[in-house]
């Protein structure tokens, strides 16, 4: 098994478990609802009043989309959302706990104050602290 | 004549790993050839923010793409294309401004062996040919001609 080198910060994780997660959900919304009932990014589209490149983007994840964006493709493909924001130490999760690190100019400051070697990437300081998965935030559309 | 097993075996294939914040459980596994780990690692556009879209990189847009093939519950057909000419069964993988070449060993089973910018394969009128024969020559190289699944979409997607 193996993975890319580059380590994403704890921080960025949470971003990207965010977008994969709304992204990868609406995905599977649309097939479902594409394979069911015939529903198409041109229907989508002509419900959201936008063009079909626009929801094209969105389910390919080449938009920076808003809640409110996020929220009209869940209402076009007839779903709702449910969104846990956890706390992994109160709630029953086999999500590990996330501990908010300093930011890099925070910890390159302490850094060179202790006289450290002061290049640390965010990648350094994630790969001794956590392991998978320890997003702690569940999305989930539910149709 | 090798077979994906053996590859994986020798070291010649890996299976990717899921990243850290990817929660879902796997559903299938995705083989990647070395180079492409050093090819994506080593190029600085990959990381680059301001070249990707969405608020991530192409690098956060590939693994993106990989977590989707391994997790979902039927792998997207959306962003993949056969590279002509298609007698070779040889595809490409699209996430965002990225050209990822492999083939299909099985149904829903992708392997992974090079990649390529977007506009470098529009810049450069060979490039697209070049890297369909890198993972030819990669299949002939290792002896695992005989392990690509040929025929349109239907036949490698389920």
């Amino acid at each position: 098994m193996r993975s890319f080198d580059r380590k994403a910060s704890n921080r960025r994780q949470v971003f990207l478990a965010l977008v994969g997660s709304i992204e990868s959900q609406l995905r599977e919304a649309y097939a479902r609802k594409h394979e069911l009932e015939g529903e198409t990014q041109s229907s989508l589209a002509e419900k959201l009043g936008v063009n079909r490149s626009v929801v094209n983007r969105r389910l390919r994840g080449h938009a920076n989309m808003t809640i409110e964006s996020v929220a009209d493709m869940v209402w076009a493909l007839g779903h709702c959302i449910d969104v846990d924001i956890v706390d992994p130490t109160l709630s029953d999760t086999n999500r590990k706990q996330v501990i908010p690190t300093p930011s890099y100019k925070v910890l390159n400051a302490e850094i060179a104050k202790s006289s450290l070697p002061n290049r640390v990437t965010s990648s350094d300081s994630t790969m001794k602290t956590f392991s998978k998965p320890n997003s702690g935030l569940v999305v989930e559309a539910i149709g | 004549m090798a077979t994906i097993q053996s590859a994986l075996r020798d070291g010649i294939l890996s299976e990717y790993r899921l990243p850290a914040w990817e929660t879902r459980e796997s559903k299938r596994p995705i083989l990647i050839a070395p180079g492409l780990f050093e090819w994506a690692d080593d190029d600085p556009r990959m990381m680059n923010i301001k070249l990707g879209t969405g608020g991530r990189d192409r690098l956060e847009h590939l693994e993106q793409m990989l977590c989707d093939f391994r997790c979902s519950n039927r792998p997207s057909g959306g962003d993949l294309r056969r590279v002509m000419p298609t007698k070779h069964g040889i595809w490409t993988l699209r996430p965002y401004k990225l050209r990822i070449y492999g083939w299909f060993h099985e149904v829903n089973r992708f392997v992974a062996v090079c990649g390529a910018h977007e506009e470098d394969t529009k810049n450069h009128k060979n490039l697209n040919d070049e890297k369909r024969d890198e993972v030819r020559e990669f299949l002939r190289t290792n002896n695992l001609e005989k392990t690509v699944k040929r025929g349109d979409l239907s036949a490698v997607l389920r």
